[in-house]
């Protein structure tokens, strides 16, 4: 996965290291469990800036609490990675874009957007495997010495102090364009592959699913008419190079492990949050992603009551012909599955006034207030019945 | 290419566009050409768009007001990403999802709640207010919005503070400039 924060992260470390020191030589061994870097080391450095970018993380208000996507994550890591899980912190970001991070300190982000995508627990153990290795092969480190020591210094501070606006979290298009310069190579990317789908087929996670949540990305990108959103793209190998080669990997490790996707423990931890993370979704803007991936995710079994719901949000935003027609339809899906919020019936007599369905309109908005007494918004909804009446 | 991309950073992070903020005495002004407001404490007035007031400081209080929006507007200049755009037909509930998701748009993870959603006079027209919540980096924001929606438009005041301390103390006198609003014909 690509680190969209891992480059501010890096960043930071210039400041300790860009002027000071000469050319470095980058190192080839791995990290070993529990092992910190020397004080005088420029990975002690990078280390020191990753905490504090670590501390600002804890206080940004974007990290999601809840201990059971918490637990589900630290068990998985812990079963990918035994030697090391007691040292990688895992911190769930409130961000609706598909990505996760991995900090040579030990930070491990993993942005909702990410798991609002993934299918079942195998999904999320092959990205998180992924990460993982980048940590153990010491792959930021790797990186920030080459960069390093091709650019000069103003050039470093210049970035730097273009950084230090962008904050925890800037706009995509700054983490775009600083992923761009500090992103991992592709042969980093590759050995991250490796070494990841190599420990989630031993801990016996299914090897298949590794490319299929590839696949289904590549889906969703391409019914996108802006494709740089796709951050974590951007800084990886082509995704159909990626595809091939995990898929040719499955074939090789159905030899030697069996695994299942394993549905139940994630979609437990996650079900709670879904309501709120297909709202963030939309919150994109890119409407024609995210109908692919809600369909997807009603193909896979998830909550139908709120997929049904939104999509007809989607549509109803979205206002294309024949839209708020297939808003309709869709709440009305909604609304004869359970899990369905009460606010579809507010939702739907929307549509149905804008498309001169009165009668039906006023139907809804009382059905509405029945479902949702304390609605607060009820004063304004009464108001539109009135003028419904 | 590096040296470009370092430029370009450094030219839009440290926000080069030079303020232009002019101090606004208290008395009435114009929204636009569609309404006045009148207020009882001065004011620093940015031309936006949109047009933004502020006592403390932006990230202390923004009075936001829009006056004659319409068909395909947006509350917020386009940024990176597609901005929410105002419908001529939509209802209040729509013009609450408009303000709502502008907010979402910029502000990544503020999960806005809308509250007390009510009927409000907004000058001479049936006008609407409601509250909203949000979260901004960690930090709890507050906000009031009003409007009115007229022949396919939208007017609508928004304003924004920190909930702690920031909130209450200036919604007495955001509560009085929409008390005061005076619409044209």
């Amino acid at each position: 996965m690509s680190g969209a924060l891992k480059p501010l992260s890096l960043l930071g470390a210039m400041v300790l290291t860009a002027i000071t020191l000469g050319c470095s030589t980058i190192p080839e061994s791995e990290l070993q469990p529990g092992q910190r870097p020397a004080l005088e080391t420029t990975e002690a450095g990078l280390w020191m800036h990753m905490d504090k970018m670590e501390a600002n993380l804890r206080k940004s208000g974007r990290i999601v609490e809840d201990p059971a996507v918490n637990d589900f994550l630290s068990d998985l890591t812990c079963r990918l990675e035994p030697d090391y899980c007691q040292t990688v912190r895992i911190y769930v970001v409130d961000v609706p874009y598909f990505n996760a991070t991995m900090a040579p300190n030990g930070m491990m982000q993993v942005w909702t957007g990410f798991l609002l995508r993934a299918e079942n627990e195998s999904q999320v153990a092959f990205v998180l495997s992924h990460e993982l290795a980048h940590y153990v092969k010491r792959h930021s480190l790797q990186r920030w010495i080459d960069i390093k020591n091709k650019l000069n210094a103003s050039q470093i501070l210049s970035v730097l102090t273009a950084a230090a606006g962008v904050g925890y979290v800037g706009t995509m298009g700054d983490l775009a364009m600083l992923a761009s310069v500090l992103s991992f190579s592709r042969e980093q990317e590759r050995e991250a592959d490796d070494r990841g789908f190599e420990r989630a087929a031993q801990a016996g996670f299914d090897v298949g699913e590794a490319a299929a949540l590839w696949e289904a990305l590549r889906t969703e990108r391409a019914a996108s008419d802006k494709k740089d959103s796709w951050i974590f793209l951007s800084t990886h190998p082509g995704i159909d190079e990626r595809i091939a080669s995990l898929k040719a990997k499955s074939q090789a490790g159905q030899a030697l492990a069996a695994g299942a996707p394993g549905d139940d423990g994630f979609r437990s931890a996650v079900a709670p949050h879904l309501d709120e993370w297909l709202g963030d979704e939309l919150t994109r803007g890119e409407y024609a992603e995210s109908e692919v991936l809600f369909r997807r995710l009603l193909k896979a079994g998830r909550n139908r009551g709120l997929l049904h719901f939104y999509l007809g949000e989607l549509y109803r935003k979205r206002r294309g012909d024949g839209d708020m027609d297939l808003a309709i339809a869709e709440y009305r899906l909604a609304l004869a599955e359970t899990g369905c919020p009460p606010r579809a019936h507010r939702s739907v007599a929307q549509a149905l006034i804008r498309t001169g369905q009165p009668v039906e309109a006023l139907k809804s908005l009382e059905r509405y207030l029945e479902a949702d007494p304390d609605a607060p918004d009820r004063r304004i909804v009464e108001q539109q019945l009135q003028e419904l009446r | 290419m590096l040296r470009g991309i370092c430029i370009f950073l450094v030219l839009v992070l440290s926000g080069c566009a030079a303020a232009s903020f002019t101090k606004e005495q208290p008395g009435r002004h114009d929204v636009g050409s569609s309404y006045t407001i009148e207020t009882t404490q001065a004011w620093s007035r940015h031309p936006g768009p949109p047009v933004w007031r502020t006592i403390d400081g932006k990230f202390l209080g923004t009075l936001s007001t829009w006056s004659n929006l319409k068909e395909g507007d947006s509350l917020l200049p386009q940024i990176d990403k597609k901005t929410p755009e105002f419908r001529s037909d939509s209802t209040p509930i729509e013009v609450a999802e408009l303000v709502s998701d502008s907010i979402e748009a910029v502000v990544s993870g503020a999960d806005v709640t809308i509250k007390d959603f009510k009927p409000i006079a907004f000058g001479a027209r049936d006008g609407f207010s409601f509250e909203l919540f949000y979260s901004q980096e960690g930090l709890s924001k507050r906000g009031l919005a009003a409007g009115a929606l007229h022949d396919g438009k939208l007017d609508l005041i928004l304003f924004l503070a920190p909930s702690e301390y920031y909130f209450d103390h200036y919604a007495p006198e955001v509560q009085r400039i929409v008390a005061s609003v005076e619409t044209r014909a």
